[in-house]
């Protein structure tokens, strides 16, 4: 497990991340999500052992992480711009890594590289960005570590480059337990891989919680209501977030969950009735405003 | 713990990222070693098939061998390429050994790494002093079978070769760990050049600074015993290695444990800098915020000063004399001092909007500079007129500037190095009779400090008084050695009583007399020097052999233990003994050897009569000045200077109604090159003499200036009106040998009558 507790960084006397406090199991893939300079890589630097921390301490299966290599050995951290050994390719890389972590997976290293395409003899300098990062994923896959630090790793990847390595991290996670920490300001690339989200914004944590857990308290439903009686008596006995009304149609986000929702609506007469899938923006929405902010401001802009 | 192989694996991986490093350090050090070797031998064997004609083929091949040997001994001792090339290595190797650290992205990945800090920083120090030992061994090897292959490899080049590559492996830890500093100091590579250059420069610079403000506002201040040379930076001391060793072929213990400590200490303070430093301070200009105004106030203070120096040379700012120009002098300092504030805050935040922030540093660099400034003006350290107790002086050396140095000897140690008479004096003039050199320099000041350059400029052109500088060596009983300059009236009586005593003694004579040295006995007595002699007043010339010069020697030692001061000065020599020594020393890349020589000057006194039987014993004094029998004709010349003077006032006061020698500066540059100002009345009268009667009268009053100067001791002079021509009979051998003429001149008051009455101006 991570142990993040009360942790702060300051650059400058500018406070990038300010007493954060967040504990990331293990065989999880675990969301880190803000918008740009909402510390998010500070954070993960700081549990690659990049940073130290001015205050706090950071834990890797209760291991100190700064400067210490037994920690260290079961993190692999990907940069926001991996870096690569100038004019090397991709063996180059493996070799070095291999004196690095000697768990380092050889065979399974250029197993992917033909998987992706990706050539092995080729000076990676000449790689598009694209390219890059997913070597700088095969890389951390097979570096054969418990914990893979990716900061905005997925940004720049095709909708199939990312649904190989969802693949890829399933059946790592389900082969040796591999956590994944990917950071990234864009909550719909996390949508569909994180199972617990973090939300970081101006340095703090707003919240941290398991996607399950939020998506059972929150319930999206669109009906038409036969009378104005009906429509009234359902949303006196709800806790109605949100009201959409489209002529006759409702589409209601409502917190609860779902049997005393669906037991509320069984009072009632409806025409149509359908329980929708949440998305993880409407889910932020709600969570974050319970907290007092607008979540569309802070991650959507 | 780390395991020696994951340590090696690690070495290999960080040496596969500084191939380049590698690549050059291979190449310069092939260059340098191998292909110079080949390079040089050739050279020289060419060079020496030269003197075939010259030499038969035993002597020739022991001429090639010796320059063979001493061309490698050059190569493979300390050699400037080599240094260059060291200490271009060194810092190439560690800002891009280190350049990681520059880099968000590249600290990201190592950082992240599972690798102990400690051991990232050994593996890349020891790749980076092993890419200098590898390629500068194993050129020197390959050197040293090609220098064997041409029997140009012995014991001495062996032993030079060992020597060197001590030298410069501590010299280039020294400078690799400065530039380890540098980089650990800063977060950027143009940054780290800058401060790779502010270390090897920042010593010179202040010694440069403070050195120029003694001697601008001390009048006693003397440059002897003082250096630019920096101690404190691996450069300095090289050099100073590198020089001693070239003087005594040994490596000089202080400067190599002074080379050690500095490597040591910043290898210490930059792993420590290693470890402290924050990941985040890639790409900012410095790396410990803690730093940035110390660096400031030390940058901006010297720069400072530095730009008052440059400014009081400008305005002629002279505060020994007068404070005028003192206004433009201030004016520049706090200019350049708030720019250089100014530039170093634009560097720190690669911001030019930021240039005037943090103001307080501009203050407190200012504060910092006046007061340096008003230590010196008002000499609150009490440098100026300081004189130690006589009860804490163990012995001094008093050094008059080229005092009794006919033919501009050059002065040198026991192992033959040339130094300065000031170090020469420091090195072997004990005088131990205190107390008079500290009354000279206590009377000498005292009168000194009464004089108003500026306002008693008539006086002071008008006086007797003839103002002589010397050099003052306080040697205290604590070990501490003080210097002090000092300017002596040698026309006052008291002055002059005690030069007596103090010139008069044997320890001053042993000390600034070159002749009386012992190094000349030891050279004399040694095969290596080829030793010759003459002794002549600049027209007539007669050679002496060795065994003559060692009976002159003694002879010579004996006369001097009489001279003192004032004989010295009342007497005009009757001729100069030179001595000459040489030695074959040295090679370069191009002829393989060079000759080292040393001239000495002794002047021999008419009162010097042991020197005098002995040259006339061995057939070498002339006894006169010049000979009659010689001369074909004279032509004096008579400038009549003072009445020249005296009627150019007239003209200049008629013409402008006032004297145009008001400006003092110019009746003092007078006072000493009146021969040399032109005056718009030619009051120059010319008179030839053929007669032989004549001719022997003017011939026994006519004195090479050569023999004549009046120097130091203000004393014997040429009259300064009169110049003669002699011109030499066609079939004398004084035509043959030196042309047909010859300048003398008079010496004052000796200008025999007729000439006098010939030569005089009439309006």
């Amino acid at each position: 497990m991570i142990e993040i507790r009360n942790v702060s960084k300051s650059y400058d006397k500018i406070k990038a991340v300010d007493n954060v406090s967040v504990s990331i199991r293990e065989n999880t893939v675990f969301g880190l999500i803000g918008t740009n300079g909402a510390g998010k890589s500070t954070v993960l630097r700081m549990v690659a052992g990049v940073l130290e921390p001015e205050q706090g301490e950071i834990a890797i299966d209760n291991l100190p992480v700064f400067d210490n290599i037994e920690a260290k050995k079961n993190i692999y951290f990907i940069a926001d711009e991996p870096y690569f050994f100038a004019n090397s390719n991709a063996v180059d890389m493996q070799k070095y890594l291999c004196s690095v972590y000697p768990e380092f997976a050889v065979d399974d290293f250029y197993n992917y590289l033909v998987n992706f395409g990706l050539d092995k003899k080729r000076k990676i300098n000449t790689y598009s960005k694209g390219m890059k990062k997913q070597l700088a994923l095969i890389c951390g896959i097979c570096s054969g570590t418990k914990y893979l630090l990716c900061d905005e790793t997925f940004d720049g990847l095709d909708p199939v480059m990312r649904q190989g390595i969802k693949s890829i991290f399933a059946s790592e996670m389900e082969r040796r337990g591999m956590t994944p920490v990917i950071a990234s300001h864009n909550l719909r690339e996390l949508e569909d891989i994180c199972d617990h989200v973090g939300l970081l914004h101006k340095g703090g944590v707003l919240l941290s919680k398991d996607l399950e857990d939020m998506k059972c308290n929150i319930q999206k439903v669109q009906c038409v209501f036969k009378t104005i009686d009906d429509e009234a008596k359902v949303i006196s006995s709800l806790e109605i977030m949100k009201n959409e009304k489209r002529g006759s149609l409702n589409v209601l986000t409502v917190r609860g969950n779902k049997a005393e929702i669906l037991a509320v609506f069984a009072t009632v007469n409806t025409i149509f009735f359908e329980a929708l899938p949440l998305s993880l923006e409407e889910i932020f929405i709600s969570e974050t405003e319970v907290v007092g902010y607008d979540v569309k401001k802070l991650i959507l802009g | 713990m780390m395991s020696k192989n994951s340590f090696l694996v690690s070495m290999k991986e960080n040496n596969k990222r500084r191939l380049w490093v590698w690549v050059v350090a291979i190449l310069a050090f092939v260059l340098l070693f191998p292909v110079m070797t080949a390079l040089m031998a050739n050279n020289i064997i060419n060079n020496t098939k030269l003197l075939a004609e010259t030499y038969k083929t035993q002597i020739l091949q022991q001429i090639l061998h010796d320059r063979l040997i001493v061309g490698m001994k050059n190569l493979f001792g300390f050699w400037g390429y080599t240094s260059f090339a060291s200490a271009a290595i060194a810092i190439i190797s560690a800002v891009q050994g280190y350049s990681y650290l520059y880099s968000r992205k590249k600290i990201d990945f190592y950082m992240g790494m599972p690798v102990k800090r400690k051991k990232r920083y050994l593996v890349i120090w020891l790749n980076g002093i092993l890419l200098y030992i590898l390629p500068y061994l194993t050129g020197l090897l390959a050197s040293l079978l090609i220098a064997a292959g041409n029997g140009a490899v012995n014991g001495e080049v062996l032993y030079n070769a060992a020597m060197a590559f001590l030298g410069n492996l501590l010299f280039y830890l020294g400078v690799y760990h400065m530039a380890v500093l540098a980089v650990m100091l800063t977060g950027n590579i143009v940054i780290t050049g800058f401060a790779i250059l502010v270390f090897g420069l920042y010593e010179y610079a202040v010694r440069f600074t403070l050195q120029r403000y003694q001697s601008l506002f001390f009048q006693y201040f003397t440059y002897y015993g003082t250096s630019e040379s920096p101690l404190l930076s691996p450069f300095g001391l090289y050099a100073e290695l590198m020089v001693d060793f070239n003087r005594k072929n040994i490596l000089n213990g202080k400067y190599m444990a002074g080379m050690l400590l500095f490597a040591l200490a910043t290898g210490l303070v930059s792993y420590f800098c290693y470890n402290k430093r924050p990941a985040e301070a890639a790409g900012r200009a410095m790396t410990f915020e803690i730093t940035k105004p110390f660096i400031k106030v030390f940058l901006a203070v010297p720069a400072s000063l530095m730009a008052g120096l440059s400014i009081a040379g400008t305005v002629n700012f002279t505060p020994g004399k007068s404070m005028e120009g003192l206004g433009w002098v201030i004016f520049g300092m706090a200019a350049v001092l708030i720019i250089a504030c100014a530039v170093i805050q634009v560097i720190y935040e690669f911001d030019i909007k930021g240039a005037l922030h943090r103001k307080r540093h501009i203050f407190i660099s200012g504060a910092i500079t006046a007061l340096i400034f008003l230590v010196f003006r008002y000499d609150f350290l009490g440098y100026d007129g300081y004189i130690p107790k006589q009860d804490k002086i163990e012995s001094v050396a008093f050094v008059p500037e080229y005092y009794e140095d006919p033919s501009y000897s050059t002065r040198f140690d026991e192992q033959g190095n040339y130094v300065s008479y000031q170090d020469y004096s420091g090195q072997y003039m004990y005088l131990t009779n205190v107390a008079d050199v500290c009354e000279l320099a206590e009377i000498s000041m005292r009168e000194y400090e009464k004089i108003d350059w500026y306002n008693d400029i008539d006086e002071i052109g008008e006086s007797d008084a003839w103002w002589s500088y010397a050099t003052v060596i306080y040697r205290l009983k604590s070990g501490r050695e003080v210097a002090r300059s000092l300017w002596v009236n040698v026309e006052d009586s008291q002055t002059a009583g005690l030069l007596d005593k103090i010139m008069g003694s044997e320890e001053f004579k042993k000390g600034y007399f070159t002749g009386v040295s012992d190094n000349i006995e030891n050279m004399l007595a040694s095969d290596r020097y080829k030793v010759s002699a003459t002794f002549g007043n600049t027209v007539y010339q007669e050679k002496m052999g060795r065994e003559q010069i060692t009976e002159f020697l003694e002879a010579y030692r004996k006369d001097l233990a009489s001279a003192d001061f004032t004989n010295i000065k009342e007497s005009v020599p009757a001729g100069i003994v030179t001595l000459f020594f040489s030695e074959e020393i040295g090679g370069s890349a191009y002829m393989g050897s060079t000759t080292r020589s040393w001239d000495v000057g002794i002047n021999i006194y008419p009162f010097f009569k042991e020197s005098i039987a002995c040259l006339t014993r061995n057939g070498c004094y002339t006894g006169v000045q010049l000979k009659w029998e010689d001369v074909e004709k004279i032509q004096v010349m008579n400038g009549n200077y003072d009445i020249a003077e005296e009627l150019q006032k007239q003209l200049d006061e008629s013409e402008d109604g006032e004297n145009t020698f008001d400006d003092a500066e110019l009746i003092m540059e007078m006072g000493t090159h009146q021969n040399y100002f032109n005056y718009d009345i030619d009051t120059r009268v010319y008179a030839e003499y053929t007669d032989q009667e004549q001719i022997k009268e003017i011939v026994s009053a006519a004195y090479a200036s050569e023999l004549v100067r009046q120097d130091w001791d203000n004393g014997k002079a040429l009259d300064r009106n009169y110049s003669v021509i002699v011109y030499f009979k066609t079939d004398s051998p004084m035509t043959r040998n030196y042309g047909t003429s010859a300048e003398y001149g008079f010496l004052e008051g000796q200008i025999p009558g007729f000439v006098k009455e010939d030569t005089v101006y009439k309006e």
